[in-house]
């Protein structure tokens, strides 16, 4: 089962009721989605009630959600014509930069024009998080680094990586839980995710 | 499990581990801390800007005053409405009705007009030679039976001419004769 069909079966679950499978749909998009928005909406605190609204929209539109698109892609289209609602509504200019319409939301989210508009704060944040990342992940085990860069940035199949890296795929699958799970521990103390505390 | 959130993430679970999964997240807060940081991790290893973006929770909270969704299973096709589906019957049964009928129509006429070579015989010659051959004098495209009704009929017509459509026609009445006629062609 590929990703679009997770995607498809949490789509699913939140058609069926289980408003907590939505729940992980946010998690998994929100970071993508504000990427988007954040060139049509300069400051960060406007970006993240836009695309908490558009969450909110696409909430409520999910009877009508076919699966006939992905859902990332119908979220996008949710999520640009909230901000062209949102720029509408404070009277301000629509920019016009290519591939605001573009049905392709895969490709967009590579747009070289895409920049940084943090505050300082989430700035800060970001990038502590980002160096954590990075640390940990430079100082992990050639294998372990290997296979999940190839699968996070490369978009591999597991199939493809035990290829490329000539071992099992049950080896694969083990490297790169391993690789997260360092991570994980890293970020731990920054996110606030330990046991008894919610990030 | 968080292995196999792992997994899930990555599109790597067949379809019953993915329900198990799936249904392990809904209940367990550590699993679902382990979603959120390994999609984080993701993010991070892509060079993703707005790492610090968080709404998950904000959106969530405001998610528990939306009403619950309950839609129907999800198709690709169009669902035809109840409807919809009895108009279709109607007409499916009129289609059914009107070819029947066209049928049953085509091969009574094809019956009636069956194609039949007309023989028109030399009265007078069969009335001298009853082996003498017919002459076909046509072939013609329509074909007749007409044979001339025997007296008696004449007088069955004549007697219920009054049941007749015909009469009603002013003008156009045939065969009708008035009584004195009849009375001296039949002599009552």
């Amino acid at each position: 089962m590929g990703d679009r069909e997770v995607d498809q079966q949490l789509v699913e679950r939140v058609q069926g009721g289980d408003k907590h499978a939505f729940d992980l749909l946010v998690i998994k998009y929100q970071r993508k989605l504000a990427r988007l928005l954040s060139q049509y909406i300069r400051d960060p605190a406007e970006v993240e009630d836009v695309v908490q609204e558009a969450f909110i929209k696409a909430y409520r539109a999910m009877p009508s959600f076919r699966g006939e698109s992905a859902f990332y892609t119908w979220l996008y289209r949710i999520g640009i014509n909230t901000a062209k609602n949102f720029l509408v509504s404070q009277g301000r200019k629509l920019p016009t930069l290519q591939g605001f319409d573009n049905e392709d939301a895969e490709d967009f989210e590579d747009n070289a024009l895409l920049k940084e508009v943090n505050t300082p704060e989430s700035e800060l944040m970001s990038q502590q998080i980002a160096q954590t990342v990075n640390q940990t992940l430079d100082s992990l085990p050639d294998e372990l680094r290997t296979a999940i860069v190839l699968r996070e940035i490369d978009g591999l199949s597991y199939e493809e990586i035990a290829n490329i890296m000539n071992c099992p795929i049950g080896t694969v699958r083990s490297r790169i839980f391993r690789a997260r799970e360092a991570i994980s521990e890293q970020l731990r103390p920054l996110l606030g995710t330990s046991k008894d505390k919610r990030w | 499990m968080e292995n196999k959130v792992s997994e899930l993430m990555d599109g790597e679970l067949n379809d019953q581990s993915v329900s198990n999964v799936l249904g392990a997240l809904k209940k367990d807060h550590e699993l679902q801390e382990k979603w959120q940081a390994y999609h984080l991790i993701g993010d991070a290893i892509r060079q993703s800007s707005c790492l610090s973006v968080n709404i998950s929770s904000s959106v969530s909270q405001k998610l528990k005053n939306e009403p619950i969704i309950f839609s129907p299973k999800v198709s690709t096709k169009p669902p035809i409405s109840y409807d919809r589906k009895q108009k279709y019957k109607v007409f499916a049964f009129a289609i059914a009705a009107s070819v029947i009928a066209m049928i049953s129509g085509g091969i009574f006429m094809n019956h009636l007009y069956e194609p039949k070579q007309m023989m028109v015989v030399d009265q007078s010659k069969q009335e001298r030679n009853f082996n003498a051959a017919p002459i076909m004098v046509s072939n013609p495209s329509v074909k007749h039976h007409y044979v001339h009704p025997p007296v008696e009929i004449n007088d069955y017509l004549f007697v219920h001419r009054e049941f007749s459509p015909g009469i009603t026609v002013r003008g156009h009445v045939t065969n009708v004769n008035s009584m004195p006629e009849i009375h001296e062609r039949y002599g009552r």
